[in-house]
């Protein structure tokens, strides 16, 4: 298994980067941890003339935060957010889904990023990045722009990004809880092995007052039942619409079925996401709970 | 196209210096070009852990990075666990003990992932030992034999 040839450049500076993938024609494809496109290249389901390796690029391994988000830079490693302390206390659901995400040698080289940027709508981070109303941040050679990830994720594996174009971070909403609000959070998915991509996942974070236990805020998300991970709004709002969060899961779970339209495909059928859909978000709730 | 790199790498203490296409694995090139054939292909895109290899201390799969990407690192592979090239490591020893090998295909990148595993934690419990060898696939032991040789190289030679 060999993949085509083609040429590879590892810029030292953003600039050059855009200047190489500008000068392929759209022949080139960026390369960070390659857990995703390394086994595209070994088969040939891609076959770029031009890989460009963004691991030089200076400052691309930072991971920083500012009051209402916490940005990963293009070059962080799955593996170095899941140890960090700064992930752990501000991201902790993008904390929670990490251990999901392939293996821990997948790991030590995929990007959080780049899962966000592949798209596929089984994995663990693109859920997270719905939940959390990401910003995708593109340099391009017509400057920098962002994209809501709501808006960057097109469907399957398909995005809002020029073949021109590279991600450089994302921006990952999180915003303190309102006083008197303590956060938890719930992950939970089915797949076939561990470390396999989801067939459904499920991702919960809620913002609980703590003495009358009414959820203020709530974030809820499910994979695998689309071209892209699912933001599940009446869920949301069933929740906070309740006496006290508890009381209301049920709600929550019965809203989510109108809100999926999941496929079948070589995985599972269309009808089995379905039912698993429900139970996986009723779990995560449950997680999320426990942690009050 | 077909453009030749250079890359300088350091393997298992040895430093190389070759001329490589873009294209080749750093697998190939472990095995095809410094004849290091210790580290073995299995599925060639990144799902069975047969060709894990130690990149700069972290368990790597090294068919689905290309050795152009490697240029400056250190590189430890099966070979490169040996103490002094002729005994056998403590983990190597425990595979050996406890049966943990049977075809021997997947050992390579069992005994590197073990190696992770112990150096980030000295006592895991089975379940952290299942969880870090995960990766990693084996079709003849049942996986049992090779636990028990990471919780017999964990334990350490006394308890033998």
């Amino acid at each position: 298994m060999k993949p085509v040839d083609f040429d590879y450049v590892r810029p030292h500076s953003l600039a050059a980067a855009l200047a190489a993938l500008a000068g392929a024609n759209g022949e080139a494809k960026v390369i960070a941890g390659g857990q995703s496109l390394g086994p595209l290249l070994n088969m040939r389901l891609v076959r770029p003339a031009l890989l460009v390796d963004v691991n030089a690029l200076p400052g691309f391994d930072a991971i920083e935060e500012r009051e209402q988000w916490v940005r990963v830079g293009a070059t962080v490693r799955q593996r170095d957010a899941e140890r960090s302390e700064l992930v752990a206390r501000r991201l902790p659901l993008l904390r929670d889904a990490l251990p999901f995400v392939g293996h821990a040698h997948t790991r030590n080289r995929g990007t959080v990023v780049g899962s966000v940027v592949h798209a596929d709508p089984t994995a663990e981070i693109p859920l997270v990045a719905v939940c959390l109303d990401a910003v995708v941040e593109i340099a391009g050679p017509r400057g920098a722009r962002e994209a809501p990830v709501a808006d960057f994720y097109q469907g399957y594996l398909a995005t809002d990004l020029a073949a021109d174009e590279l991600v450089v971070g994302v921006r990952f909403g999180a915003h303190p809880p309102a006083a008197g609000a303590v956060r938890v959070t719930g992950f939970a998915e089915m797949a076939r092995r561990e470390g396999d991509f989801a067939i459904v996942a499920a991702a919960v974070q809620l913002d609980v007052e703590r003495e009358s236990r009414r959820v203020r805020e709530a974030r809820l998300g499910l994979a695998g039942v689309g071209g892209a991970p699912v933001r599940l709004r009446a869920s949301e709002a069933a929740l906070c619409a309740g006496r006290d969060g508890a009381s209301a899961f049920a709600d929550a779970v019965a809203a989510a079925g109108p809100a999926i339209d999941p496929d079948g495909d070589l995985h599972a059928t269309a009808a089995y996401r379905r039912t698993i859909a429900g139970p996986l978000l009723a779990r995560a709730l449950r997680l999320a709970w426990a942690r009050l | 196209m077909s453009a030749r790199h250079t890359v300088t790498v350091t393997f298992n203490g040895r430093e190389h210096r070759a001329s490589v296409p873009a294209r080749r694995s750093l697998a190939d090139f472990l095995r095809d070009d410094l004849q290091l054939t210790g580290t073995h292909l299995g599925c060639e895109h990144g799902m069975c852990g047969a060709c894990t290899v130690l990149l700069d201390g972290a368990a790597v799969r090294s068919c689905i990075l290309y050795a152009v990407q490697v240029d400056g690192a250190q590189v430890t592979t099966v070979e490169g666990l040996s103490p002094d090239g002729t005994t056998l490591s403590p983990l190597q020893d425990a595979f050996v003990a406890c049966h943990g090998l049977q075809c021997g295909f997947c050992t390579p990148g069992m005994l590197i992932a073990a190696t992770e595993l112990l150096r980030e934690n000295a006592a895991p419990s089975e379940d952290e030992i299942r969880t870090a060898l995960g990766g990693n696939l084996c079709r003849c032991t049942g996986y049992q034999q090779i636990v028990e040789s990471v919780q017999l190289a964990a334990r350490g030679a006394d308890a033998r």
